[in-house]
C-alpha cells in the first residue's frame, strides 16, 4: 500500500512540476503575443492619406507643398505616439539623448547628440552626426545627409518618425 | 487578470508542490503518512503569501512569474534537505524567513532604483571593503578564505559583495557608456577609450578580482567577471570588450591553473575522474552514479540511496555544490530537465525585465542581476554532469546556504523593483 502511495506521489510531483512549467510558459508567450500589436508597423498610407513616398515636393525646387514639413512618431520608448514636431521653413532640430537636444530621447541606442533635421529650400533634411547606432531612413543607414520625402519611415535607436506634410 | 493576481495563481502549484514533497518524504521515512507531514508545507503557504502581499503594496507591477519560480526553487531545495538531515532543513527554512524579509526590506527601502545609482561610489566602496573585510578577518574553510565570524552567525561577505559591486558597475556604465563606444585612440588596431575614464572601472575591477583570487574564491571571481563582461557588453555594444574579455579570462585561466594545485585537480578529475576514482575523482565519480541511478523518472522522493547510515552523505558536499546530482537521482532526467527549464524562465524573465526598463540604469542593473545569477547556475549545474571543470558555488535558491539564499532574496528584489518601474 505504502509502496504505491510513493509510487503515485513521485509521478504526481512531477506532473504538477510540469504543469507549472506549461502554464508558466504558456502565460508568458501569451502576454507577447499580446504586446506584439503595440509594436506593429501600420501601413505608411494610412497615414498619409493617399500619399505615395516619393510623390512628395521636389526638395530643391522650393515648390512648398500646402502645409509644414512634420515629423510623427510611431513608435518610441520616450516620446508618446502620434506626437508631431512640425518644421516650419528654416527651422532645426537637434535629436539626441542630452538634456539640450531639441527632441531629447531617453533611449539606451540613441548618442547625445544623434542626428539633426532641418528644413530648407522647401525640403526637409536629415542628417546623422555619426552616431554610434546611426540613423536609418526607411530600413537603411544614411551615411551623412539625407533630403527626405513624404512617408520616409526615420529610425533613431528605437524612435521612429513618419515624414509628413501637415 | 492583472500582474499580481496572476502571481498569486502561479503560488497555487509552487506550494502544492512544497506539500506534496514533504508528505512523500515524510512518508518515506516514517513509513506511515500523518498531517504532520504537512506542517512544512503550511508553513511555507504563510510565508510565501506574506513575501507576495508585500510585493502587492511594494511594487505592484512588477513581473508576476518571478516571485513563483523561486517559492518552487527554494522549497524544492527545502525539500531535499529535509530528506537529506532534518536539522538542516530547520536551519535553512530560517534563512529561507530571514531572507524573505531581507526580500521585503530591499522592496521597501529601495523604493526608485536611481536612488541607488545616486550612491554608486559608496555602494561600489561598501562592496570592496566586504571583500577587504573577508580578506583580512575570514577563516579558511576547505581550502578558501570566505567566511567570517559573528558569534552564531557565519557571514559570508562575497557574496553580498558582488551585488554590491554590480550594482556600481551597472550606475558607473550609465554615465560612462558614451566615452566607451566613441573611442579616440587606436593602440594595435583596438580603439580604446580615453584612459581616464575607465581607469575607476578598471582600478575596482582589478583589486575585487585580486581580493577574490587572494581568498582562492575563485568561484565567485569567475561569476563576478562573467557578469561585468556582460554588462560591458550590453552597455557599449562593442564587440571588443568581449574579445578582450575572453583573452583575460583564458591567460587568467592558465595562470590560475599553474598557481593553484586544486585548479589542476579539477581540471584533471574533468578530464578522467576514472584515474583516481576513489580518492580524488570520487565526488565526481559519485554525482556520475547519482544521475545514472536515477534514471528517466528518478527514485521517487526520499528512496534514493544518498545518505549513509552514519548520517553522512555519499556525495561530500551534496546538499551545497551537489544538490542537482540528488534531483537527479531522485526525480529523474525529468525532473532535472524541469529544474532547468525553471532557471530558464526565469532568466527570460529578467532579461525581459532588461529588455523593457525605459532608464539605463535598471536595464544594465538587470542585465548585470541575471548574468551573474545565470552562470551561477550554468557553472555548478555543468560542473556536477561534467560539462566543465566543476567550479564550488551553490545552485541559486536550491542549495543551502544561508549567505547564498539571503544575497539571492535582494537580487530578486532588486529585479522585481526594475521591472516595476518596466511595466
Amino acid at each position: 500500500m505504502l509502496q504505491i502511495v510513493l509510487l503515485v506521489g513521485k509521478f504526481a510531483f512531477l506532473l504538477v512540476l510540469y504543469i507549472f512549467i506549461y502554464r508558466v510558459v504558456r502565460s508568458a508567450t501569451r502576454e507577447l503575443r499580446g504586446a506584439a500589436p503595440l509594436f506593429e508597423k501600420r501601413p505608411w498610407s494610412a497615414d498619409v492619406g493617399g500619399h505615395m513616398p516619393g510623390v512628395g515636393p521636389a526638395p530643391a525646387t522650393g515648390g512648398r507643398p500646402g502645409g509644414v514639413w512634420s515629423l510623427v512618431v510611431q513608435k518610441s520608448p520616450s516620446l508618446s505616439k502620434g506626437m508631431v514636431y512640425a518644421f516650419p521653413e528654416g527651422s532645426r532640430a537637434l535629436v539626441g539623448r542630452s538634456a539640450d537636444a531639441d527632441i531629447q530621447l531617453d533611449d539606451t541606442f540613441v548618442s547625445s547628440k544623434h542626428s539633426v533635421f532641418q528644413s530648407a529650400n522647401g525640403g526637409l533634411l536629415v542628417e546623422d552626426l555619426r552616431s554610434t547606432n546611426g540613423t536609418q531612413v526607411n530600413g537603411a543607414d544614411i551615411s551623412d545627409a539625407r533630403v527626405l520625402q513624404i512617408g520616409d519611415r526615420v529610425e533613431v535607436g528605437d524612435t521612429v518618425f513618419q515624414v509628413e506634410v501637415r | 487578470m492583472s500582474l499580481r493576481n496572476r502571481e498569486l495563481v502561479f503560488l497555487v502549484p509552487a506550494l502544492v508542490l512544497t506539500t506534496l514533497g514533504f508528505a512523500l518524504v515524510y512518508t518515506q521515512k516514517a513509513s506511515v503518512l500523518t498531517w504532520t507531514s504537512l506542517t512544512y508545507g503550511a508553513l511555507f503557504i504563510v510565508l510565501f503569501l506574506i513575501a507576495h502581499t508585500g510585493v502587492r503594496v511594494l511594487a505592484s507591477r512588477a513581473d508576476p512569474y518571478l516571485l513563483p519560480v523561486t517559492a518552487l526553487l527554494s522549497t524544492l531545495g527545502l525539500v531535499l534537505l529535509y530528506r537529506l538531515d532534518e536539522d538542516l532543513a530547520l536551519k535553512q527554512a530560517m534563512w529561507l524567513v530571514v531572507g524573505l524579509v531581507a526580500f521585503l526590506l530591499v522592496l521597501a527601502v529601495v523604493r526608485d532604483l536611481k536612488w541607488l545609482a545616486k550612491y554608486r561610489y559608496f555602494i561600489g566602496g561598501a562592496g570592496l571593503l566586504l571583500l577587504l573585510f573577508t580578506a583580512v578577518f575570514g577563516r579558511e574553510i576547505n581550502g578558501a578564505r570566505l567566511w567570517v565570524d559573528l558569534g552564531p552567525i557565519n557571514l559570508q561577505p562575497a557574496e553580498y559583495g558582488k551585488v554590491l559591486l554590480i550594482v556600481f558597475f551597472a550606475a558607473y556604465l550609465v554615465d560612462m557608456r558614451e566615452v566607451l563606444t566613441v573611442s579616440t585612440r587606436r593602440v594595435l588596431g583596438i580603439p580604446l577609450p580615453p584612459f581616464r575614464y575607465l581607469a575607476p572601472l578598471l582600478t575596482i575591477w582589478a583589486l575585487s578580482m585580486a581580493l577574490m583570487i587572494f581568498m582562492k574564491d575563485l568561484g565567485t571571481g569567475l561569476l563576478f567577471f562573467g557578469a561585468l563582461l556582460a554588462l560591458l557588453y550590453a552597455a557599449t555594444g562593442r564587440f571588443f570588450y568581449v574579445f578582450i574579455g575572453l583573452t583575460l579570462f583564458l591567460v587568467g585561466a592558465v595562470g590560475l591553473y599553474f598557481l593553484f594545485p586544486h585548479v589542476q585537480v579539477r581540471v584533471d578529475i574533468w578530464l578522467n575522474p576514472w584515474a583516481d576514482p576513489t580518492n580524488k575523482g570520487y565526488q565526481i565519480v559519485q554525482s556520475l552514479f547519482a544521475l545514472a541511478e536515477g534514471g528517466l523518472f528518478g527514485r521517487g522522493l526520499g528512496q534514493g540511496y544518498l545518505v549513509l547510515p552514519s548520517g553522512k552523505t555519499i556525495i561530500p558536499y551534496l546538499e551545497t555544490d551537489f544538490i542537482f546530482s540528488a534531483i537527479g537521482e531522485e526525480l529523474g532526467l525529468v525532473g532535472a530537465v524541469g529544474i532547468i527549464l525553471l532557471y530558464m524562465i526565469f532568466f527570460y524573465r529578467s532579461f525581459r525585465v532588461a529588455v523593457r526598463s525605459r532608464d539605463d540604469f535598471s536595464r544594465l542593473l538587470a542585465v548585470g542581476l541575471t548574468s551573474i545569477f545565470a552562470l551561477q547556475a550554468f557553472l555548478i549545474m555543468g560542473g556536477v554532469i561534467k560539462l566543465i571543470p566543476l567550479t564550488g558555488i551553490t545552485l541559486p535558491f536550491v542549495s543551502y546556504g544561508g549567505n547564498s539564499i539571503v544575497a539571492n532574496f535582494m537580487l530578486l528584489a532588486l529585479l522585481l523593483r526594475a521591472s516595476d518601474k518596466a511595466a
